[in-house]
């Protein structure tokens, strides 16, 4: 069930009424929304339902036992259990035919040729975000952040059908709380929520998806029978594409969540203003890149010790951030040049002194968004074959036939301009939408639905981040 | 304090749909319940086409057949009455948008993928 649909508008009307009907009982409440939520998740499989359910078992026993356990090494003991057992619950969806392929080709290298067993495993929807939720919340018991909560809770929390296939990964410390009472709705919340699906549904139903037929997908399809100017637009086209196509999730889940009386936290903060790259992960999946913060740079070691030492840590855990996204060679690349730039950064900011002029902000934007631009060309590609023509393209002088069109090239540029807005564009539009009267804000959503969907392409396509 | 100033000291806080000041506003649940219906009513009234394309889509059956007859007849009444063509009159000029070319031959694109996974 995709955001963007009628079926899912019609699933929501049916939830919002039913959800504020029931608020009497928060634990009816809260059961009616994971319902809803399995029902949401299961018209993709029933048997991911399953998964799901096991993993929230899962998790919720672990904390249990490391709540209980006094002895520092049995706690540290049940918390390593846990994150291995999501690990191989993630590994095993996620990279197993992978890493038998790639040990197939060792072999095969060597001289030892066999037939590995694979098991053409169906990847489940959003499993790389609802295992690192698990995993943060039984380290985050460990630690002492978040109390060990009741299964209903931790069933919740994981399979919550707003953020469950492409996050924002919410934490148990901002969600749990949030469960413990009935939501109250305010107009504010209710206007911001109004105003951000719509603003989403824009993003991915005009800009995202006109980006992505008329001009990225054919010509990343096959680079070789393009010219310089389409591979040139093609790569602003997707750097525009997956920005309004992931944050138009985030800002729809968002949105859902508040009209359902919950507070999702921030996602996206406008990357493509990003002066640096440690800027650009800053405001560019928040949720993520403060996980693999939290949960794996800074057990790392993170910025403690030496510059070499740190410039390691950046590099395993971007390698590891692209592997996060799919077992891939070109996930790998993309997370490698990211942790390479980093580490760059890093060194440059500490073999320069202070008083050394910083680069004027203009340039540092420019610099981050074609290095990050250069990236998703990784991202986006099929396989390292197809990145390298797509590069060996970007090279070619021949006058090919022009594929890109007027309307992508205003797409591109309204996608990279909406990133030099006010900051707080949206949350100061809503403080004026929630003074008005309810039937005119009525009409106005009507309105502007009316005329997305008049815009949109012929269907919806899914979501990027739902492969992750 | 400027609404902007509120929305500044308000950056760190937890979720992007908190505004500043908003806990005095009260009938939310109310507010939003009257927004959402009024919202789906116009959009019953001005977009039966894109229901009726959304009915021959599901999957076939005594139901789906009932619901598509009921969808084109309500089709049919709003284009009676002319509630459907403001969608009509913007789809016609985005179409007009989406043809445009920067070269006037016609593009021989590669074979585009397939995009029948997609959902209306």
């Amino acid at each position: 069930m995709l955001f963007p649909t009628l079926t899912f508008g019609l699933f929501f009307l049916i939830l919002y009424a039913v959800a504020w009907a029931v608020r009497a009982s928060n634990e009816w409440r809260k059961i009616l929304l994971l319902l809803a939520s399995w029902v949401f998740y299961g018209a993709w499989d029933w048997r991911f339902v399953a998964l799901l359910i096991g993993s929230a078992i899962l998790n919720w026993g672990t904390a249990r036992l490391i709540a209980r356990a006094e002895e520092p090494a049995v706690r540290k003991a049940l918390v390593v259990a846990g994150v291995a057992a999501n690990l191989l619950i993630l590994g095993f969806f996620k990279y197993f035919d992978f890493f038998v392929e790639q040990a197939g080709l060792v072999l095969a290298a060597a001289g030892w040729e066999r037939d590995l067993p694979l098991f053409q495993i169906i990847l489940p929807v959003g499993v790389s975000f609802f295992t690192f939720q698990g995993i943060s919340y039984v380290v985050d018991v460990h630690r002492g952040r978040v109390p060990a909560a009741g299964l209903l809770d931790i069933t919740l929390l994981m399979s919550f059908f707003p953020h469950l296939v492409a996050g924002p990964i919410v934490r148990a410390s901002d969600l749990l709380p949030q469960f413990e009472r009935t939501p109250r709705l305010t107009r504010g919340m209710a206007a911001m929520g109004l105003l951000l699906i719509l603003w989403g549904l824009f993003k991915k139903a005009v800009v995202a998806s006109e980006l992505s037929v008329g001009l990225v997908d054919p010509v990343f399809f096959d680079p070789s029978a393009h010219g310089r100017l389409d591979l040139i637009a093609a790569a602003y086209g997707y750097a525009v594409q997956i920005y309004c196509d992931f944050s138009a999730y985030s800002d729809m889940a968002i949105g859902i969540a508040a009209l359902l009386g919950y507070r999702f936290p921030h996602n996206f903060n406008q990357p493509y203003r990003a002066v640096s790259l440690q800027d650009f992960w800053r405001r560019w999946h928040i949720s993520l890149s403060s996980w693999l913060r939290d949960y794996l740079y800074i057990p790392l070691g993170g910025s403690r010790g030496g510059t070499l030492y740190i410039c390691r840590n950046l590099m395993i855990t971007m390698l590891l951030g692209g592997l996060w996204h799919g077992a891939k060679w070109t996930f790998l690349i993309w997370g490698g040049l990211h942790g390479l730039v980093l580490s760059l950064e890093r060194l440059w900011r500490d073999a320069t002194p202070e008083s050394w002029p910083t680069l004027p902000r203009p340039i540092g934007i420019l610099i981050t968004f074609h290095i990050v631009t250069l990236g998703w060309i990784f991202f986006r590609a099929d396989s390292l074959d197809t990145a390298l023509t797509y590069f060996g393209g970007l090279g070619r002088l021949d006058p090919a036939m022009v594929t890109v069109t007027p309307l992508a090239v205003a797409l591109i540029l309204f996608g990279l301009a909406i990133h030099f807005t006010p900051r707080h564009l949206i949350q100061g539009i809503a403080f004026q939408v929630r003074r008005i009267p309810a039937p005119l804000i009525g009409l106005g959503v009507g309105a502007t639905i009316l005329l997305i969907d008049a815009m949109r392409f012929e269907g919806v396509a899914p979501f990027i981040y739902y492969q992750f | 304090m400027t609404d902007q100033q509120q929305l500044m000291q308000a950056d760190e806080m937890l979720s992007p749909v908190d505004l500043p000041g908003d806990e005095e506003t009260e009938g939310g649940l109310r507010w939003t319940s009257i927004a959402i219906a009024v919202g789906a009513l116009f959009l019953l009234l001005s977009n039966a086409v894109t229901i009726d394309e959304w009915a021959k889509e599901l999957p076939p059956g005594p139901a789906a057949e009932r619901l598509t007859q009921a969808t084109a007849g309500w089709v049919a009444v709003t284009d009676r009455i002319g509630l459907n063509a403001p969608r009509a009159l913007v789809h016609a000029q985005w179409k007009r948008g989406q043809a445009l070319r920067f070269d006037p031959a016609p593009a021989a694109t590669s074979p585009a993928p397939d995009t029948s996974s997609r959902l209306r």
